[in-house]
């Protein structure tokens, strides 16, 4: 069995780590080259406090290496769990939906791609996180930082019926002040029949959406389904791309699985809907 | 002056509550209302389904005319009901009826076998499940409309205007009996 998530294994890595002949050497020489040079600049206080700085800094660094091996180990875990295979191309998922260019600057992580259950389409998983720059009154630069998960799947035959769906969990009041990468592009609110549905999540879409056929995306099932979802599995749909998503970074295989099953899912409401529509326009 | 100032602002908030607390009532029971009909496509499609698979069960099954015949009445009846009461008692009666259509279907294996009764009852499976669903949505959302028109001092603005909505039950009689256990 592997690591259920990505602090399994770090304190046997640390504690492994630490025991090394290296890590032991580096210590001791370490504390003793900071002792004399802590006692030769600052005295008999550099000679105290210098010797615990370097120990702090090799301890440190040995944990900073031991979380990156275990979220390596992890990650290899979850790959090879879902069948997916670890890939690094941005441009991948970059420019594909608002989210996937919101912000001012975008960095992925953990990228994994592979087929996605029985819809015969390539799924690609990340972790994602997009930064808005802000300046404070003195113009000193700063960052806020949005993180994401998510699950991208190419789905072009269902541009024309759903030329941009965006649904994600209801906005509150502590979201004011936040960034929203959905404001100013002209969309707007719908309603489905569910008022559970309309209290949990946000649904907004381009106005040349088809409400009829949107309605049939979201039929009954697939409203409680969504209302009932643990994961509460958020959805851009724009350009003939299909992503899905959670707020921060998922990082148990549990909730990984989950968020694949809910994109396999929403794929194939997808995938029905342009077979009906197929059928319907060919008269069959 | 003063006084009158004071009154006339508390009455002028009293009646912008009760312009906000009515329009609330209005959504929820708008809601409810396209809850329903989200229920009623569903019905509907059932209804057109049932020929089909009546004509398909008669020609592998056609001794089996009580059930049939059963089918054909509960459809006719769930059509013709009035009411949402009347119309869900006659609904849970079809959906029994259907179920009789699944017994006869476990003693003919050819019936089992054909193409045409696997694709039409896959078909009422699905459309079962969306009224299930459909049902779901209907019932919280007459829940919420429910508590949201009798609490206090809501209550007082509803008042004969709007009254409590029933709940949708399509549970066949048979299924909410409570099973005989012989020791």
């Amino acid at each position: 069995m592997g690591p259920g998530n990505e602090n399994a294994g770090r304190g046997e890595y640390f504690r492994t780590l630490l025991g090394r002949p290296a890590t032991i050497t580096t210590l001791v020489i370490g504390a003793a080259l900071g002792l004399v040079l802590g006692a030769y600049v600052q005295g008999a206080l550099g000679a105290l406090i210098a010797p615990l700085a370097v120990m702090v800094i090799v301890v440190g660094v040995a944990f900073w290496l031991a979380d990156r091996k275990a979220e390596a180990r992890f990650w290899e875990h979850v790959a090879a769990s879902i069948g997916f295979t670890p890939f690094y191309d941005p441009t991948a998922l970059e420019t594909t939906t608002p989210l996937m260019h919101a912000g001012d600057r975008r960095f992925w992580d953990h990228e994994l791609k592979g087929p996605l259950g029985d819809t015969g389409l390539e799924a690609l998983f990340a972790q994602y996180r997009y930064e808005v720059r802000k300046e404070d009154s003195k113009g000193n630069e700063d960052w806020d930082r949005y993180l994401f998960t998510v699950c991208l799947v190419e789905l072009e035959p269902g541009m024309q019926l759903f030329p941009g769906v965006y649904l994600r969990e209801r906005r509150g009041l502590l979201s004011f002040g936040r960034h929203d990468w959905l404001r100013g592009r002209g969309l707007q609110e719908v309603e489905l029949e569910s008022t559970q549905f309309n209290e949990t999540y946000e649904l907004k879409v381009s106005r040349e959406q088809d409400h009829a056929r949107l309605r049939e995306l979201f039929d009954p099932k697939t409203i409680v389904w969504l209302q009932e979802h643990p994961l509460r599995p958020h959805i851009e749909f724009r350009a003939g791309f299909l992503v899905v998503y959670v707020p921060g970074h998922v990082d148990d295989l549990g909730r990984v699985v989950w968020l694949l099953e809910a994109t396999e899912k929403i794929a194939a409401r997808v995938q029905a809907e342009v077979g009906e529509a197929h059928t319907a326009r060919s008269g069959g | 002056m003063t006084v009158l100032l004071v009154l006339g602002g508390l009455l002028a908030l009293l009646a912008l509550w009760v312009v906000i607390t009515n329009n609330s009532f209005i959504r929820a029971r708008n809601k409810v209302d396209e809850a329903w009909s989200g229920i009623d496509v569903q019905l509907k499609r059932r209804h057109d389904l049932v020929p089909n698979l009546v004509e398909t069960v008669k020609g592998y099954a056609a001794h089996e005319s009580a059930t049939l015949a059963a089918v054909t009445q509960a459809r006719a009846a769930a059509m013709q009901a009035g009411d949402d009461t009347h119309r869900s008692q006659a609904e849970g009666r079809l959906t029994s009826a259907l179920d009789g259509i699944r017994v006869v279907a476990e003693q003919y294996p050819e019936l089992r076998a054909s193409e045409s009764f696997q694709t039409l009852m896959g078909e009422l499976s699905e459309l079962e499940d969306q009224i299930q669903a459909a049902r779901r949505i209907f019932n919280a959302n007459v829940n919420a409309y429910n508590t949201r028109i009798q609490l206090f001092p809501n209550s007082l603005v509803a008042g004969a205007k709007f009254t409590p909505r029933e709940l949708f039950q399509l549970d066949s009689p048979a299924e909410r009996a409570v099973p005989a256990i012989a020791f």
